[in-house]
């Protein structure tokens, strides 16, 4: 009993056709046809042109259960509804319809929906020419140039044929100024059965994606390619110095062999090859301006030296270790080196301060070695005249208490003495002192400290 | 005959525990933290924060002052925060070891041990732009009189004044137009003010000489070390000027890293 009542409704719903109605929307507004006639117009062998619909139903809810054109010159894109489908009474179903003529002249196709013809497409085809690649294979969509540096171009050849038997008049244009057709001014005769080869540049301005279309009389063939950056020119390392000792700043600059053609960014870094393998970590060898061995840099088109930040230059510190410094800049696809030799040197005294104190004489020296191999240093103190105080040059051996130092520092050769010296006697009878570090590149001595009074 | 004998003689050898990171002073970074700068000059090596919101500060081997909103703290010779003592939010001047505010004329020492003193404004009479060396006897409290500056000297036991010179000079002319007042530094034998495009250096014989900045008008100059002063300057890296015997040498310091 349930099944029977289920077959006559479904049979009522189906037999109500009438209450479909096939309606052309145009800007979003429907809009009837009073003779159910709806034109595609003219439109040549090859092109296409599209016209939405809505599938209206006005009556009570509805089993849409078959629905198709009577011809293959007119297609539901991009492809025909599931069906059967309900549609709602009240609602529409929402169509789009496709005219593509394979021929020349008029072509018709009834749209029937449920077994009930509801409306009438025409068009009209237009004899036209025949676009293929220049070998002949169909013109693929879209037709793609892949990635072009800017300032470069890349082709691609079609070849236009005319199979009508007359003369025909072609016209020709892309929708974007980055793809260019080559071979001569639109509109073009083709001969009856003659063929045309056209080239068809992308040459982009700008980076990244771009769309344009071919356009061939009302034939349209999407184009795409991308612009991507040209390569940077090779980069150069510049010093400002050709010769820096430790613990000195230089500057350095990158400069391009020609004008850039490309924007984008670059680094420089700088890392140590030590004369002693086993010198310990250097971090005073940097670039100041970002307290590391790295620093980016920019380069924008036109310019021949790059910029680090507002400057054309960075400093950088050569640090307290004898070896080579090499600086490496990557910049797109290059990769330059610089090597600056920091020469082996005597320990380079930086500050020094030499106080009395009531118990003795207190001395604080900064210094640096860069070969790590300072051995002993002497003192020698020195009364108001200028005479040597007794018991005479005093010589430690401060190499194993440096090997400890540098073992726990990453600071290079830089270290900080302080050194107590009790006296038996008036401690301002002393004047001054004398110090002499020897390290494998000679003796380094002090002037006269002085000694003061705090 | 008094002669001095040296207890340790041939047999003192120098251990590891003499040695240590030289520290060239502090520096300032663009949120007013401060850190310590390790190295040489020519080598340095900034690393770690000793404090931050640090208003105003003045470092040299023997220690240091920095003022925050409310607070002045003191540093020992290795940049640690060893004292910190209420301070007025109000304008203060400082040197390495004393910190001046002017509304109240107070002069505060925090290090060995708290103490204050008031200078009388009738004897300042005008605007104290710096603190200037001192030592047991008397402090030098750089001072603009009817725009010239003048270097006064004031018994700290007492607060009166002991001495009064003008400088003149470029300095003596430019330290009164100067925006603010951590233009001008008043160092034992030079005085030094930042102008919106050079340090401009007098020294104790009266001699002046420039070394040229990046352009900024509010430049400022904070003593940084023993040998060692910053210049900060609005949207470059900070400098460090390092003052020598024969002149001075202005090196570009490291941005602080983020490691501690």
């Amino acid at each position: 009993m349930m099944s029977r009542l289920l077959f006559l409704s479904l049979l009522a719903a189906c037999s109500l056709p009438a209450q479909f109605s096939l309606l052309l929307v145009q800007s979003g507004q429907e809009v009837a046809s009073l003779d159910q006639t709806y034109g595609f117009g003219s439109k040549p062998v090859g092109a296409v042109v599209n016209l939405e619909f809505h599938l209206r139903n006005a009556g009570a809810d509805a089993i849409l259960a078959d629905l198709h054109l009577s011809s293959s010159a007119f297609l539901f894109i991009p492809s025909a509804p599931s069906l059967p489908q309900t549609v709602a009474s009240g609602t529409a179903l929402d169509l789009m319809v496709q005219f593509r003529p394979s021929q020349p002249g008029p072509a018709t196709a009834d749209f029937i929906a449920n077994g009930v013809k509801l409306a009438t497409f025409n068009g009209t085809g237009m004899a036209s020419v025949t676009v293929s690649m220049g070998d002949g294979i169909p013109v693929p969509s879209p037709l793609d140039f892949g990635s072009v540096e800017r300032g470069k171009s890349a082709a691609r050849s079609i070849l236009i044929s005319n199979s009508e038997g007359k003369d025909v008049v072609v016209n020709i244009g892309t929708r974007d100024p980055a793809f260019q057709v080559k071979g001569g001014a639109s509109p073009i005769p083709v001969a009856a059965g003659g063929t045309l080869t056209m080239e068809v540049d992308f040459a982009p301005t700008a980076d990244g994606p771009q769309q344009s279309a071919l356009l061939i009389d009302q034939l349209v063939f999407p184009l795409a390619g991308t612009g991507i950056d040209p390569p940077f020119p090779p980069p150069e390392i510049e010093l400002d110095h050709a010769n820096l000792a430790s613990a000195q700043q230089g500057k350095l600059t990158v400069r391009l062999a020609s004008p850039s053609q490309a924007t984008g960014t670059g680094e420089v870094d700088m890392d140590i090859q030590p004369s002693d393998a086993s010198a310990n970590l250097d971090s005073g060898i940097q670039f100041p301006s970002t307290g590391t061995r790295t620093a980016t840099f920019k380069v924008n088109q036109g310019d021949t030296v790059a910029h680090f930040g507002s400057d054309t230059s960075v400093t950088f510190q050569t640090g307290t270790t004898a070896g080579n410094i090499v600086f490496t800049v990557k910049l797109g696809y290059f990769s330059t080196t610089k090597t600056l030799p920091i020469a082996a040197a005597v320990v380079g005294v930086d500050s020094t301060k030499a106080q009395r104190t009531s118990a003795g004489l207190d001395l604080l020296l900064s210094a640096f070695d860069n070969t790590r191999s300072a051995a002993s240093m002497t003192f020698t103190f020195f009364d108001q005249s200028g005479t040597q105080l007794p018991p005479g040059a005093i010589t430690v051996d401060v190499s194993a208490a440096l090997g400890q130092f540098y073992a726990s520092s990453d600071l290079g050769g830089v270290f900080s003495l302080h050194a107590f010296f009790p006296v038996n006697g008036n401690p301002n009878q002393v004047d001054s002192v004398e110090v002499q570090i020897v390290n494998s590149a000679g003796t380094a001595q002090t002037n006269r400290l002085p000694f003061t009074t705090p | 005959m008094n002669r001095v004998v040296f207890f340790f003689s041939v047999t003192v050898a120098v251990a590891a525990s003499n040695l240590s990171a030289p520290l060239v002073g502090l520096a300032r970074d663009a949120k007013g933290t401060l850190h310590p700068m390790h190295g040489v000059a020519g080598s340095f090596v900034v690393r770690g924060a000793i404090a931050g919101d640090a208003l105003d500060w003045a470092f040299d081997t023997s220690g240091g002052l920095m003022k925050t909103a409310n607070e002045l703290r003191a540093l020992d010779a290795r940049g640690n925060v060893i004292a910190r003592r209420s301070a007025p939010s109000s304008q203060v001047v400082l040197n390495s070891r004393y910190a001046f505010f002017p509304e109240t004329g107070e002069l505060w020492r925090t290090v060995p041990n708290d103490r204050a003193i008031t200078i009388q404004n009738a004897a300042v009479g005008g605007r104290v732009m710096a603190l200037g060396p001192a030592d047991q006897r008397g402090i030098v409290l750089a001072a603009c009189r009817a725009g010239q500056l003048w270097l006064l000297t004031f018994d700290i036991t007492n607060g009166a004044l002991k001495h009064e010179s003008a400088p003149g000079g470029e300095i003596g002319e430019q330290a009164c137009r100067a925006v603010n007042g951590a233009a001008l530094l008043v160092l034992q034998d030079r005085l030094l003010l930042a102008t919106a495009h050079e340090i401009v250096i007098q020294t104790s014989t009266g001699h002046e000489r420039r070394v040229p900045i990046p352009q900024s008008p509010g430049a400022q100059i904070h003593r940084a070390g023993e040998h060692s002063v910053e210049i900060e300057v609005s949207g470059s890296p900070s400098l460090l000027l390092r003052l020598v015997e024969d002149g001075e040498r202005l090196y570009e310091l490291p941005a602080a890293e983020t490691r501690p």
